[in-house]
């Protein structure tokens, strides 16, 4: 006859091992911790508090829904006319006023934030371009390579 | 010195551009744990993303755990980045309204103001003629609301111009410097709109700052 002990025993199982947490990244001299909870890039665009009021590009975005989508693209590529005539050349910026698209409208396109494309319109950036960015910007702006390499290098 | 400086937060940090800026917590106590920012040439630059490394509360309990956590919260660190923060503009209700209001009467010119406001957002050296005390371009025509910046508000009126000439509007805006944001708080048409103080919008204008608390600057 097995004692309640001994069944207790033969069901025993040992309890799941002690193993000591992971340790925290430390500080290291001249380096970001490599912990993937704290980004060291922003992780989207920083957005002011706007208190309650809306953003002009939500506001673009409504109008544009609202059946405005034409009058706006007329008057970008108004405005991309007088940049590339200004400019005596195609910009990133002249592009895509010519495409009729709004910063906004581009960085969906390409998969960025805008503040990326307000960058690379200004011409910072643009030498760290990724080769995918380049392919997906000359795909939404229906260019040529040639043609965006030249007007990124402005 | 090389502790000195890491210590005020300066920090070379390969891989990015420009400086990095690790404030310890003892500057970060001193400046109140308000978001540093500076003026790195024309490019407004602002350090973000304040994150501490710090673990949660609960594991400074007892005597060496509120050591660890005093030595931890000497570690805590907070990550910053130096990047563009370009001023956002926000259309506040009544602008809004008056924009609604205007698409119904005259669509082309509301068109233009919504356009032109966008474009503020996408070109930020834009921004900057909006700074002038009386600047005149060849689209755009600012100048202050002298009777409203009298009393200490920064507001300001802008006029713009389409292809057939000046738009019979005025956008009447203030400029939140603290947080980088320009509120436009209404659109009025010129000929009834008086620059004076009786005007209801000027008295909605003076309402709807302080609503917003954009801090009043010395009147001069």
């Amino acid at each position: 006859m097995k004692s309640k002990l001994s069944a207790s025993l033969a069901t025993w199982q040992p309890e799941k091992p002690y193993t000591l947490p992971s340790r925290r990244p430390q500080f290291q001299w001249g380096k970001f911790p490599e912990n993937p909870a704290i980004p060291t890039v922003p992780p989207h665009d920083p957005q002011p508090d706007l208190k309650g009021g809306t953003s002009i590009n939500d506001l673009v975005a409504e109008w544009e829904r609202d059946g405005y989508a034409e009058d706006f693209v007329k008057l970008r590529v108004e405005d991309s006319q007088e940049i590339a005539a200004e400019r005596g050349r195609d910009t990133l910026r002249s592009l895509r006023l010519k495409a009729g698209l709004s910063q906004v409208q581009l960085a969906k396109l390409v998969g960025t934030q805008q503040s990326a494309i307000a960058r690379w319109e200004k011409g910072s950036d643009t030498n760290n371009l990724a080769r995918s960015s380049m392919r997906s910007l000359a795909r939404a702006l229906s260019v040529d390579m040639t043609m965006l390499d030249a007007a990124l290098n402005d | 010195m090389i502790f000195l400086l890491w210590f005020v937060g300066i920090n070379f940090q390969p891989g990015y551009h420009g400086l990095i800026f690790t404030m310890q917590p003892v500057v970060l106590r001193l400046i109140g744990h308000r978001m540093w920012c500076s003026d790195h040439g024309v490019e407004r630059t602002i350090v973000i993303l304040a994150i501490p490394n710090v673990p949660p509360s609960r594991e400074r309990n007892g005597f060496f755990g509120r050591i660890k956590g005093l030595v931890r919260r000497v570690e805590t660190r907070y990550i910053m980045g130096v990047i563009d923060v370009p001023f956002a503009v926000a259309i506040r209700p009544r602008a809004i309204g008056d924009l609604l209001t205007i698409r119904v009467k005259d669509r082309p010119a509301a068109v233009a103001i919504a356009h032109w406001l966008q474009r503020l957002v996408e070109d930020q050296e834009v921004v900057e003629r909006l700074s002038g005390p009386e600047s005149e371009y060849d689209e755009i025509s600012v100048a202050q609301y002298q009777e409203l910046q009298n009393l200490g508000l920064n507001v300001w009126l802008l006029k713009l111009k389409d292809n057939k000439g000046w738009l019979p509007y005025r956008i009447l805006y203030a400029r939140d410097e603290i947080s980088s944001v320009i509120h436009v708080l209404g659109v009025v048409a010129r000929p009834p709109f008086k620059y004076d103080l009786s005007d209801p919008m000027t008295k909605e204008c003076i309402h709807e700052i302080e609503a917003l608390g954009i801090p009043r600057h010395l009147a001069t």
